[in-house]
């Protein structure tokens, strides 16, 4: 992580000159599928499980890795040329997700407008650690945490985030299967310049097999990204506020229990799919009376 | 200089994985205005030099770019009419380094509808693709070290009015050039 980050450090301004170009009306279509796919990561990877132990300790540490594959829809948009080049004219352009090529349209007099490319990427990875324990009434609750000190002029790398999970089966007459309400909120901030934020309120279901847990979820989910920036040469103002495009979304995944150990996977489908890995260790995660921990 | 943008830090932040070098194409955009204070009788001929260290400066490309293309955006232009000008109009053609032809011909600038910048009509299209490959040359090997813009004309539609403006022309000039870099994926 840390080489990549040094590495993210050097070529910032190749970076901005990714996005140099783009502080006009292009700039937002440009950057959306960002917000979609960083949001829906965001908001990825809260739990394995629907059972929370009623009542009792539960605990569980780990990491979740996910990786928002990015939709041939999202990698590129309708871009109209700016500035006093002219004629006006339309261009389907990479986003930031696109091809690395540039798109050129020609226009009056041996003029050219160039509409810059992207980062040719098929996915959005990104990884978060999560700590879930409980239990309250039913209700456990999850935290995730992270802070990295970039320096220079940027300032700290800080993600936090918390939940509720509520158990509904203590209600509800579904037995064998276990269902839970959870709600989760994140934020992600970059110094001044990058404040995300995203929320996922979800229904969830799992069913316990052997050594094996299978569940899945429906949720509904909201994520923002706003970036603002000031670029050095002229003062120019980059702001951008980028509401992420997913609303619902449907999980399925299962988690396998060796013993303290655990492995998840799901998928979740949504206007921006993501899928999620999780490793990690709990304690108290499987129900007792089945008798697998 | 160390300069950062939030894209390489969400990449940074966020890309994890596989830290693989690629080959990325990057845009930069350089503007310049290129100011004439005109102030005669008639016929009038003014320059302004660009020189390829000041250009080269704004365009501050890094050190293992490799130049793909350059290309002229757009150009524009505006009047400033100084209070003894009593020209409503001037008719001139801009001229690039030592290339006889003009790159705008005929350009006919109302004094009062031109105080805003606006885009120059009446470009032609050989001699701008010679002033394109001259800027090439700038980006490419510091060669030629300076263009000079040379502006030519007279009062219009009555030659021989007293002009005194200020025109300034707007040059927008897009650079893309290939690094490789290890923020891919």
């Amino acid at each position: 992580m840390c080489i990549c980050l040094t590495s993210a450090n050097l070529h910032a301004q190749q970076f901005e000159d990714f996005v140099r170009k783009y502080t006009d009306a292009n700039g937002k279509s440009y950057m959306q599928p960002l917000a979609d796919a960083f949001g829906a990561n965001l908001n990825s990877g809260w739990y394995h499980s629907a059972y929370i132990a009623k009542p009792g300790f539960q605990i569980y540490l780990g990491v979740s890795a996910m990786a928002a594959p990015i939709p041939a829809k999202n990698k590129t948009f309708t871009a109209t040329t700016q500035g006093f080049f002219t004629p006006q004219q339309t261009a389907d352009a990479p986003t930031i997700f696109g091809k690395t090529d540039p798109v050129e349209v020609k226009g009056d007099g041996g003029t050219a407008y160039v509409f810059p490319g992207g980062l040719d990427l098929k996915n959005l990875p990104m990884a978060v650690p999560n700590l879930s324990i409980g239990s309250l009434f039913g209700t456990s609750a999850s935290f995730r945490w992270a802070a990295y000190d970039i320096g220079e002029d940027v300032g700290k790398v800080k993600l936090l985030g918390w939940g509720l999970t509520h158990s509904l089966d203590q209600y509800l007459p579904v037995e064998p299967f276990h269902v839970a309400f959870g709600f989760y909120m994140q934020q992600f901030a970059v110094g001044d310049i990058v404040d995300a934020n995203g929320w996922l309120a979800n229904v969830h279901t799992s069913y316990q097999l052997s050594f094996v847990t299978l569940y899945g979820g429906l949720g509904y989910e909201n994520s923002n990204l706003d970036i603002s920036y000031t670029y050095e040469e002229d003062n120019s103002e980059v702001s951008f506020n980028l509401k992420g495009n997913n609303n619902i979304r449907a999980t399925v995944g299962f988690t396998l229990n060796l013993g303290p150990v655990k492995l998840n996977t799901d998928y979740s489908l949504a206007s921006q799919s993501i899928l999620t890995v999780g490793f990690g260790l709990g304690l108290n995660e499987v129900e007792k009376i089945r008798g697998m921990e | 200089m160390m300069k950062t943008f939030i894209i390489g830090l969400l990449i940074g932040m966020t890309l994890l994985w596989g830290c693989e070098p690629s080959t990325y194409t990057f845009v930069n955009t350089v503007t310049k205005d290129l100011e004439y204070t005109v102030d005669e009788t008639g016929a009038f001929s003014e320059t302004y030099t660009l020189f390829a260290d000041d250009f080269n400066k704004d365009l501050d490309l890094p050190e293992d770019a490799i130049i793909r293309g350059v290309n002229i955006e757009s150009f524009a232009i505006k009047s400033n009419p100084q209070t003894e000008n009593e020209a409503s109009a001037v008719k001139m053609n801009v001229y690039a380094g030592t290339e006889p032809d003009p790159f705008a011909k005929d350009v006919t600038l109302p004094v009062n509808l031109y105080l805003n910048y606006r885009a120059m009509p009446n470009l032609v299209t050989a001699a701008v693709n010679k002033l394109r490959d001259q800027l090439y040359g700038f980006v490419v090997d510091n060669d030629p070290l300076s263009i000079v813009f040379r502006i030519e004309g007279d009062s219009d539609p009555v030659p021989g009015e007293r002009i005194y403006l200020i025109i300034k022309i707007r040059v927008t000039i897009t650079v893309y050039y290939d690094v490789e870099s290890d923020i891919g994926f």
